[in-house]
């Protein structure tokens, strides 16, 4: 019994969608890659130059070490929110005074605009009178901390921003996770003698084996994508040490208008999510089957 | 499941439901918690405390914050120097109508897909499972030319048309429908309902839970975009929050007081969302993640 | 009569769109609107500049007195940020949103031609009663493309060096007449280093951005280094020939100043901030901060002009500049009443040298108004040595992401003095040859 086979009425209710995802998705998709093969004068000329594009993006050690930078972000922000939003939850899923404040407390920043986020954070952040500087100068810290200017103290602050910013969105996942756990699995190991720890490795963290898979992978996606809160912050600094490859598209697409060579890096970008979206999918299938 | 406001626990900490939520008070938690949501809570105080400073006073110093002159000046300053009102309203506007678009395009679209098979059916599920891989960083460059080409760039078109096909919602709530007894739809169709109105009058009503979180998504989504606002406006008059923030903020970086009163003007009218919605936010997010 | 019906119903609903629309927009637009709506019709003309700084509130005067004396025109200013502002102006032009008039730098006005983004304004200037004599040499040079202008020049702005006079007089390092003079690089070096006593940051400067660039070219002119890129714009020249030497040993005297006197402390994001935080005795920036540091330090403020250090007066300086984008919609009236803006505002520049700049219409200084503004006297006379970077087809120096890295690569030791500065050049020969 199939009514949708051949009724019109099912190609009129796809129809909308698909003139929109058609036009502003998939078209795109198919233009970035032959704007990506030419010498793309927006106001001019269009001449198809082969792989051209690539080969100079391939050359170029600014692209390499954009890449790099956004590897390095995913590899060291996906572990820190994880866990930071696993801690998060279990600390306020236990029953105390003021639990739902504190639950709305660390998802609230998730809520702020990404451009007021990091404009607190470089006011807070800044050296010679922000708000971190003053209170360590107020307690008698004269050393000067480069929080946002030294290459390596700025991946941390842009790693302390981003979990400020987003780790409650993990705890809400991980928390809803935790609800669904039934307490009777707790009760049994209780009984068997098993204390906090054994029930944490035995019971919750098998428990969480689904929610954490989408997390992780929501993460990665997310990391991958990884910009705005840096070019606002650092502005790609000290010295591009912070330049990502989403900014890297932007200054060549938008600050010089070689539409060319940052459609050519966009599809780098776009081919380094497709694999881990296709691992997702496997892993997330296998963990279904598994759990 | 009910994760927020009514607590079920199931925490590791405790063995038994009742005794938990009646006398337990894990005094280490609540201090924990505490200390951590004072850590969360000092930037936004402190902005707050900035944003009241005269221009030009010493904020650069720890003692500065705490004693007065504290002034509104920065405040009325902001609502005549910029069209900060005006860029709430962007944003909400923005954020409603893509939301309510995307909800409406994508239910019609996942509907049939979830009735059964019909012609073309698995190429067009191919077709966004595509679309669901590419994330819209990589397509910045052609879509930029697509709305070049409509002549489109810097108006509310540009803002709201790419984000509301999106396969995500498309996925989501066939997903969900799936989910949906087929037994109600075929006595629907014993009785000659329509694919329409068995949507609207059978599907719809059940999917509330799956609809919310979608909208959610959704909303957070546009509210929070940067990138596509940040490269496709140019007037003052159709800029949205994250882009106007850091157009106004970049005129007065001399300064700090200014900007951090911009920053809690724009973020008061999302914070009091946030507060009156917290439960049907955190149980949309919830949602996603158990789904 | 039915379809007459409908179409009455299809007006007043378009009637209501657009009620609520102009409602919608007007609640905030409102100050800019009720100006406009006052007087009839004004010509209204779109005005992009960039002045987020202390010059902002100089431009929005001007604009505002405009604006009052001339009741037909009305000017809407709408102002960028800095940052984006190419960026902002080319996609305007490309999406049909250009601007009326706009402001440009003098040394990207060549790459917004090249680009299609503006287009030569002889005839209307001279409608206007432009006079191209009155202007300084070096900004209307960059304004004129194969013959024909593309641009008006409004003023040259250049660096200063500011002082805190009450950390300076701490320190012993002011003239019987409470100023500061500065002769040679190694008199500058020892008044820098004695300034650590009284003050936390001696002199504040970036190593970031555009500035450390432009002090290095002020210092490899002084020392008497020729152009940075040859005359066919195909090729950077700082590291061939006899430039070379001059052009590692101004850096080396950049670098030294922060790594080995560190008397620029490193990593100042804020430097303007800490200068009005009297935690920085010495700053070197432009002019348009003259007005702004004037309001908050008061008396405390000295102003001095770029010190020269070396054999050759130089100093690296830009001009802004007016230019007609590129804007089929753009009426006759429109574009006149865009110069009348343009004419008005070069005849009465003192107003905008008030921001700190030096008009660049010549007339302007021997002008009472110029004359009674505060400290000009110190640097008028910088405007005879001004050092401009390079005009060329597709790179601005300025926010020339790839070359300003290596330069503050420079500077964090991150690699030497020659290798860095040959990487320099390599880079903008690359840059300079693609398309």
């Amino acid at each position: 019994m199939n009514m949708v086979r051949r009724s019109p009425a099912t190609y009129m209710m796809l129809l909308p969608f698909f003139v929109l995802y058609m036009y502003f998705t998939f078209y795109p998709i198919v233009k970035g890659f032959i704007i990506s093969l030419q010498d793309y004068q927006i106001l001019g000329e269009k001449t198809f130059v082969g792989w051209q594009n690539y080969r100079q993006l391939f050359a170029d050690p600014t692209f390499w070490a954009s890449v790099w930078h956004t590897v390095l972000f995913t590899l060291l922000s996906v572990p820190i929110l994880v866990i930071v939003g696993f801690l998060l939850a279990l600390l306020v899923n236990v029953p105390m005074r003021g639990q739902t404040f504190f639950r709305a407390v660390f998802f609230m920043p998730m809520i702020l605009s990404v451009s007021v986020v990091s404009s607190v954070w470089t006011a807070i952040l800044g050296s010679y009178g922000g708000l971190v500087d003053a209170l360590l100068n107020a307690i008698g810290v004269k050393q000067q901390i480069f929080w946002l200017t030294d290459s390596k103290l700025a991946w941390v602050s842009i790693l302390l921003i981003t979990t400020w910013w987003t780790a409650g969105f993990n705890m809400v996942l991980y928390l809803a996770g935790l609800q669904e756990i039934p307490a009777e699995h707790y009760e049994a190991a209780t009984i068997d003698g098993a204390n906090a720890w054994q029930r944490l490795r035995y019971i919750t963290i098998p428990g969480l084996r689904r929610v954490t898979v989408l997390v992780v992978f929501l993460q990665i996606i997310a990391s991958f994508k990884v910009f705005a809160q840096v070019y606002l912050v650092t502005g790609g600094g000290p010295a591009g040490a912070t330049r990502t490859l989403i900014q890297y598209i932007y200054e060549h697409a938008f600050n010089q208008f070689l539409f060319g060579p940052g459609a050519a890096a966009s599809y780098v970008l776009f081919a380094m999510i497709f694999i881990v979206s296709l691992l997702q999918l496997r892993l997330i299938s296998s963990a279904e089957q598994g759990g | 499941m009910d994760t927020w406001m009514d607590v079920q626990p199931a925490a590791i900490t405790q063995s038994n439901t009742q005794r938990a939520t009646r006398r337990e008070r894990h005094p280490i938690a609540f201090c924990v918690a505490s200390l951590l949501a004072f850590f969360w809570l000092v930037p936004l105080a402190w902005v707050i405390l900035v944003s009241f400073k005269p221009q030009g006073s010493n904020v650069m110093n720890a003692t500065g914050w705490v004693t007065p002159p504290y002034t509104i000046e920065n405040y009325i300053e902001v609502f005549t120097k910029a069209p900060v009102a005006l860029w709430i309203w962007n944003s909400f506007l923005v954020a409603v109508i893509t939301t309510f678009l995307a909800l409406l395009l994508s239910t019609l679209c996942a509907f049939p897909f979830s009735l059964g098979s019909f012609f073309g059916s698995r190429f067009l599920m191919f077709l966004i499972a595509i679309g669901l891989m590419v994330p819209g960083e990589a397509t910045l460059i052609p879509l930029y030319v697509v709305f070049r080409n409509l002549n489109w760039l810097d108006s509310y078109q540009a803002l709201i048309l790419p984000g509301i096909a999106i396969p995500f919602g498309v996925l989501l709530l066939k997903q969900f429908f799936d989910g949906l007894p087929r037994e109600l739809f075929e006595a629907a169709m014993m009785d000659g309902c329509g694919i329409v109105r068995m949507l609207f009058q059978i599907a719809v009503p059940l999917s509330r839970p799956a609809l919310a979180a979608l909208g959610i998504f959704t909303f957070l989504g546009s509210w929070n975009n940067f990138l596509w606002p940040f490269i496709s406006t140019t007037s003052p008059q159709i800029m949205t929050i994250p882009v106007g923030i850091p157009f106004f903020n970049s005129s007065y970086h001399t300064d700090y007081t200014l900007p951090m009163a911009a920053n809690v003007v724009v973020s008061v009218p999302v914070l009091v969302a946030f507060l009156l919605f917290q439960k049907q936010i955190i149980k949309g997010i919830s949602f996603t993640g158990l789904k | 009569m039915r379809m007459k019906r409908n179409v009455k119903r299809v007006k007043a609903s378009f009637a209501a769109v657009v009620t609520l629309s102009t409602w919608v927009t007007g609640v905030t637009l409102s100050p800019v609107l009720s100006e406009a709506k006052t007087k009839a019709a004004p010509v209204n003309v779109v005005f992009w500049d960039l002045f987020g700084g202390a010059d902002g509130k100089t431009m929005q005067a001007i604009v505002k007195q405009f604006n009052q004396t001339h009741p037909n025109i009305h000017i809407q200013e709408e102002t960028q940020d800095w940052g984006q502002y190419y960026t902002k102006l080319t996609t305007a032009v490309l999406g049909g949103h250009a601007p009326d008039l706009a402001i440009s730098h003098a040394d990207h006005v060549l790459i917004l031609k090249t680009q299609g983004v503006i287009q030569p304004l002889d005839a209307e200037a001279k409608a206007a009663g432009i006079k191209w004599s009155d202007f300084f040499g070096a900004p209307l040079q960059d304004s004129t493309i194969d013959g024909q202008h593309y641009a008006i020049p409004l003023d040259v702005h250049t660096f200063l060096l500011f002082y805190n006079k009450s950390l300076l007089k701490q320190a012993g390092l002011l003239n019987a007449k409470g100023e500061y003079t500065v002769k040679s690089y190694a008199q500058f070096v020892s008044d820098l280093t004695k300034v650590k006593k009284v003050a936390k940051i001696p002199l504040s400067f970036p190593e970031n951005g555009w500035f450390p660039l432009a002090l290095w070219q002020s210092f490899y002119a002084q020392m008497g280094g020729g152009d940075l890129v040859n005359s066919q714009k195909t090729k950077a020249v700082f590291m061939d020939g006899a430039n070379k030497q001059k052009a590692i040993a101004a850096m080396q005297d950049v670098w030294d100043l922060y790594n080995k006197y560190h008397v620029i402390p490193p990593n100042i994001s804020n430097i303007e901030q800490v200068f009005k935080a009297k935690k920085a005795a010495f700053i070197i920036d432009g002019t348009w901060n003259v007005d702004d540091f004037h309001n908050t330090l008061k008396n405390d403020l000295g102003v001095t002009m770029f010190p020269v250090l070396f054999g050759r007066p130089a100093a690296w300086a830009n001009s802004h500049t007016f230019i007609l984008p590129t804007n089929p919609k753009r009426t006759p009236e429109q574009t006149q009443a865009a110069l009348t803006f343009v004419k008005w505002v070069e005849d009465h520049a003192w107003l905008w040298a008030k921001a700190g700049h030096i008009p660049a219409n010549q007339t302007i200084q021997s002008t009472a108004q110029y004359k009674s503004l505060p400290f000009r006297s110190n640097y008028g006379a910088q405007g005879k040595f001004v050092q401009y970077f390079p005009e060329t087809k597709n790179v601005w120096l300025m926010t020339d992401q790839p070359v300003l890295d290596v330069l503050q690569s420079i500077l964090l030791k991150k690699t030497t003095v020659q290798n860095g500065l040959q990487q320099m050049a390599n880079l903008l020969t690359q840059q300079l040859n693609q398309h």
